[in-house]
C-alpha cells in the first residue's frame, strides 16, 4: 500500500486495520483479509464534489444513448480487455479531461493498493468477498465457486462445469465462461465474451454476452439483456423472463430458428411498437417465429418465453 | 525579558496560524458537508417522486414488493456509506459511492417505469409474425 498525502497517524490506524490471516487444515488453504470497507474500494479521486455529480449524471446519459449499440464477440472482449474497472469508474476515467481539477487531485488523500496473491493453478478456489476488487490473470481451469456483495470481479477464462457463482451488485467481467452456475442480482454490468454449458439467473442486472455458444439457458426477473451474437452451432438457447428486456442483434442475416411466446410482452421491430397477449387467460401466445433457411449451415434454435417483457430486434 | 518577549510573540503567532488553519478546515469541511446535504436532498425527492409515480402505475404487486425490497438494500448500504462518511467526511471514494448508490437507486426506478410504459403500447395483436431471412450478396 502506498500512502499519498495521508499523515502518519491515519496512515497507522488504518495499516492497523488491515487484517490478513492464514491458515491449514489438511489439503484446506484459508486466506482471511479484512480492511476498511472504502479503503480498497475506487480509484484516485480525480473530481471535486460538484462535477462529480454532474459527471454521474451525464454518463447515465452517455449509457442511455449507447447501450443498445450492436457489439461484435471481440469488440466485447476487448472491452473487457481494457476496462478499468466498472461502467462508471471507466467514464470518469476516460472523461477526467472534462470534469477533474488538478488543483483538487493535487490535494486529495490517496491509496495506492494492490495485494498480489500467486496460487498454484491446479487448487480449486472458494471466494467469500465483501465490497472487494478482484481479478484473476489466468484462465481457471478448475472448479471455483464465489458469493460476493459489491464484488468487482474480472477473469480471463472461466472454463470449470462445476463452477457456482451467486453475486449480489458489484460488476462481473469474464472473456469466456464454459460451464457451470451462475446467479446474479443487481450486477451491473455482467460482461460476458462468450458462453456455452451454463445455466444463468438473473435479476435486476444487465447481461451482455459477445457470442452464445451450446445449451445456455438464462432465466431472468426485470434485467436488461443484450445477446449480440450466436456461435455457429449453439444448437439450442433458452430465455424465460419476466419484466425483461432483451436485445436480439442480426436477427434476418442469421441461420437460426426462433420461438418466441409472449405474455403481455412488447415487440420493438422495424421502428414499429406492437403489444402481444394481453389478454386476462393469463395464456402465453406465440408472437414471433423464425424459420431456419435450407441448404445453408444451421445454427440452432432460440426459445424464448417473455412475460411482462419488451423484445428488441435489432 | 527580551527573550521572554520573544518566546511569547512566537507563541502568539503559532497559535495564530493553529487558530486560522483549524478555522479555515472547518469552513472547508462545513461548506463540503452542505453540498453533500444538498445532493443527497435532490435525490431523495426525485427518487421518493418517481416511486410514488411507479406506485400509481404499477398493478403487480410482486413488482411492487420486488422493487421495494431491491430499495430496502439500497437504503441499507446507504446508512453504511452515510456513517463511514461522518467518520471520514474529505474522503472522495465514499462520496462517490454515496452519489452512485442514489443514482442507481434512482435509475433503478426510472428502469422499469420506462418498462411498465413500453408495456402499454397502442398497437396490439394476436397474430404470430413470421420472420424470414435475408442474405446480402455483394458483387
Amino acid at each position: 500500500m502506498t500512502f499519498i498525502r495521508y499523515p502518519e497517524r491515519r496512515k497507522e490506524n488504518l495499516l492497523k486495520g488491515v487484517n490478513v490471516k492464514t491458515s491449514k487444515k489438511g489439503d484446506i488453504v484459508n486466506l482471511d483479509v479484512k480492511n476498511s470497507m472504502y479503503v480498497g474500494m475506487g480509484n484516485s479521486p480525480l473530481y471535486p464534489m460538484d462535477s462529480l455529480k454532474s459527471a454521474i449524471t451525464n454518463y447515465m446519459k452517455f449509457y442511455k444513448k449507447n447501450s443498445g449499440l450492436y457489439k461484435t464477440k471481440d469488440s466485447l472482449i476487448n472491452e473487457i480487455k481494457y476496462s478499468l474497472g466498472g461502467e462508471l469508474d471507466s467514464y470518469l476515467f476516460s472523461n477526467k479531461g472534462k470534469y477533474a481539477n488538478d488543483a483538487f487531485i493535487k490535494k486529495q488523500k490517496d491509496i495506492d493498493k494492490i495485494f498480489i496473491i500467486k496460487l498454484p493453478k491446479y487448487v480449486a478456489i472458494k471466494i467469500k468477498a465483501l465490497h472487494s476488487s478482484l481479478s484473476f490473470n489466468y484462465d481457471i481451469k478448475k472448479p471455483m465457486t464465489a458469493n460476493t456483495f459489491k464484488g468487482k470481479l474480472k477473469f480471463e477464462k472461466l472454463l470449470s462445469k462445476q463452477n457456482k457463482f451467486e453475486l449480489i451488485h458489484g460488476f462481473f467481467q469474464v472473456k469466456e465462461i464454459k460451464g457451470g452456475t451462475y446467479f446474479f442480482k443487481g450486477v451491473y454490468p455482467t460482461k460476458i465474451g462468450s458462453v456455452s454449458n451454463t445455466k444463468i439467473s438473473s435479476e435486476t442486472s444487465t447481461i451482455k454476452i459477445g457470442e452464445v455458444g451450446e445449451n445456455v439457458s438464462i432465466n431472468d426477473f426485470s434485467s436488461k439483456i443484450y445477446l449480440y451474437n450466436f456461435n455457429e452451432n449453439f444448437t439450442k438457447f433458452n430465455l424465460t423472463g419476466d419484466y425483461t428486456e432483451l436485445n436480439l442483434y442480426k436477427i434476418k442475416e442469421t441461420n437460426f430458428s426462433m420461438d418466441v411466446f409472449g405474455l403481455n410482452t412488447t415487440l420493438n421491430m422495424n421502428n414499429t411498437k406492437t403489444s402481444f397477449g394481453t389478454s386476462k387467460d393469463d395464456k402465453f401466445t406465440k408472437i414471433l417465429e423464425k424459420k431456419r433457411k435450407e441448404n445453408l449451415p444451421y445454427l440452432g434454435n432460440l426459445e424464448i418465453e417473455l412475460k411482462n417483457g419488451v423484445l428488441n430486434i435489432k | 525579558m527580551a527573550i521572554l518577549k520573544i518566546a511569547a510573540s512566537i507563541i502568539l503567532l503559532f497559535s495564530c496560524i493553529y487558530l486560522y488553519q483549524k478555522e479555515n478546515f472547518k469552513i472547508e469541511k462545513i461548506a463540503l458537508e452542505i453540498q453533500v446535504e444538498k445532493i443527497e436532498k435532490d435525490y431523495l425527492k426525485t427518487i421518493d417522486k418517481e416511486w410514488n409515480g411507479f406506485l400509481a402505475i404499477a398493478k403487480d404487486t410482486v413488482l411492487v414488493k420486488k422493487n421495494k425490497v431491491k430499495l430496502n438494500e439500497f437504503d441499507i448500504d446507504y446508512q453504511k456509506i452515510t456513517k463511514q462518511l461522518k467518520e471520514n467526511p474529505n474522503n472522495v471514494n465514499i462520496l462517490e459511492s454515496l452519489i452512485e448508490n442514489l443514482q442507481r437507486r434512482l435509475q433503478l426506478i426510472k428502469d422499469i417505469k420506462e418498462h411498465m410504459k413500453e408495456l402499454t403500447q397502442k398497437n396490439a395483436s394476436n397474430e404470430t409474425i413470421y420472420i424470414y431471412i435475408v442474405f446480402y450478396f455483394f458483387y
